[in-house]
């Protein structure tokens, strides 16, 4: 049994973090001068890492956002020394979080620039859009906690456009409506760093039981971006972080309810890069 | 480098990007918290201290090792199982609402990307013999020790580390198969 055939079993392990001290000792020494267990270490890493993502999202309850958030910036300033001494009276307290613009209205103000017409604003245009938006979304926030609720769902969506949409290697992508939907148009955003975002109009309403849904079409395979839902006015609006593909087009078919793995309907929108 | 803007805002102190990184990726990570310690209130904290961790080392993230949900999936698994570690007596529950591997994706737009890459994922995971996923659940999500394992399983440790590596090299070629990284 050669040396590397005693602590090659170990590379997996080793890569799920499942080693003793003893061991983890004795194969980190062993790793450094053999190049076939460090390939074996990442190829293990790489499914490890993977292997997070076999469990379905999840959605968390609503609260926790909010006590997340506090949480992280609470800590950050209690590390701050000065609020470390604090002689005899108890517990150091926290300093509230500096006040500043709520994150999720930042998001909607986003959502309404987006709204207001994504397709042809430059970055810098984007940016003042967004803060009239913002002051206008502010005016609005004295409506009710109900309108702030249903905002706060669709502004997720709309931040993450916006993210894609401003990322610097952005590239945009015209889709034309097809034979099943002559009139609909689609502009698609590819950011080969943080995914792609399309906004989409007139199309058709959806038949009972099917969805839109989104294709990167590479030169081997189609891989799935995300579902579309459009409104009554048949606009829709979608971003999926989806990266690490080299899409030659992007295409929108209907298809049954919850999506396909692979798409099986007509296409209806269509732009090639 | 997905998300990669974002760490930089979020090193850079902005508090905005720590919401958007809660809003892409809090469901990930609080379903594999779920997942490992069995308990949604455990697992709520637990999403917490990740959070607050990624804000306080955003410096550190280093994209050439991992993507950004795979650093925050990796700081979840390694909190979660200390959890479970520290429980010493207390059984781990067997997970009754806790989703399992490989649920059918539902349709939700907002989380299609995370859904697709568990869907492929759990597609290659099944693709294994019981006993070799078994091998592989049992460490990945409870962290338990190669030695753990052929206790609990009442296998030989030779069977658990033969079982554990080709588990590993299928997997592996079933995610090179389709691309996922």
């Amino acid at each position: 049994m050669t040396e590397h055939d005693r602590y090659g079993e170990l590379a997996g392990p080793y890569a799920l973090n499942i080693l003793g001290a003893d061991d983890r000792r004795a194969f980190e020494a062993h790793l450094a001068g053999c190049p076939e267990c460090r390939a074996e270490v990442r190829d293990a890493a790489i499914v490890a890492e993977t292997l997070g993502h076999a469990v379905t999202p999840e959605e968390p309850p609503a609260e926790l956002r909010s006590r997340v958030l506090a949480a992280a910036f609470g800590a950050d300033q209690s590390t701050v020394p000065a609020s470390r001494v604090v002689p005899m009276r108890g517990a150091p307290v926290a300093r509230p979080p500096r006040r500043r613009l709520e994150p999720w209205l930042l998001a909607a103000a986003s959502f309404a620039a987006v709204a207001l017409g994504l397709y042809s604003l430059s970055l810098r245009a984007r940016l003042r859009e967004t803060d009239q938006a913002l002051r206008s979304a502010q005016a609005r926030l004295a409506a009710t906690e109900t309108q702030m609720a249903s905002l706060e769902r669709t502004s997720s969506e709309s931040s993450r456009v916006a993210l894609v949409a401003s990322a610097p290697d952005v590239v945009r992508v015209d889709m034309a409506g097809q034979a099943d939907a002559p009139a609909a148009r689609g502009r698609a955003f590819w950011s080969p760093s943080r995914g792609i975002a399309v906004a989409a109009d007139q199309l058709p309403a959806l038949p009972q039981g099917r969805v839109y849904q989104l294709w990167l079409v590479t030169a081997d395979a189609k891989v799935s971006a995300g579902l579309m839902h459009p409104d009554a006015s048949g606009r829709a609006l979608s971003a999926s972080q989806t990266t690490g593909v080299r899409p030659v087009a992007i295409a929108l078919t209907l298809e049954p309810e919850g999506g396909v793995p692979a798409p099986t309907g007509a296409i209806y929108l269509v732009g090639s890069l | 480098m997905p998300d990669q803007g974002n760490i930089e805002r979020l090193a850079a102190g902005d508090q905005s990007a720590l919401a958007e990184l809660y809003d892409l990726h809090g469901r990930s990570v609080y379903a594999l918290a779920a997942r490992i310690v069995g308990d949604r209130g455990d697992a709520e904290d637990i999403v917490q201290e990740v959070f607050a961790q990624a804000w306080r080392q955003a410096a550190r993230y280093d994209a050439a090792r991992a993507t950004v949900i795979g650093w925050l999936l990796m700081m979840t698994r390694a909190r979660a199982i200390d959890r479970i570690r520290a429980r010493h007596s207390r059984p781990v529950a067997s997970g009754t609402t806790v989703p399992d591997l490989a649920d059918p994706v539902e349709g939700q737009e907002a989380v299609a990307i995370s859904a697709e890459v568990a869907g492929r994922v759990g597609a290659a995971l099944r693709t294994l013999p019981e006993a070799q996923r078994q091998a592989i659940e049992l460490a990945y999500y409870e962290g338990l020790s190669q030695s753990d394992i052929s206790e609990r399983l009442r296998e030989p440790l030779g069977t658990v580390k033969t079982r554990m590596r080709s588990a590993l090299q299928k997997l592996r070629v079933a995610l090179r198969d389709h691309e996922v990284r």
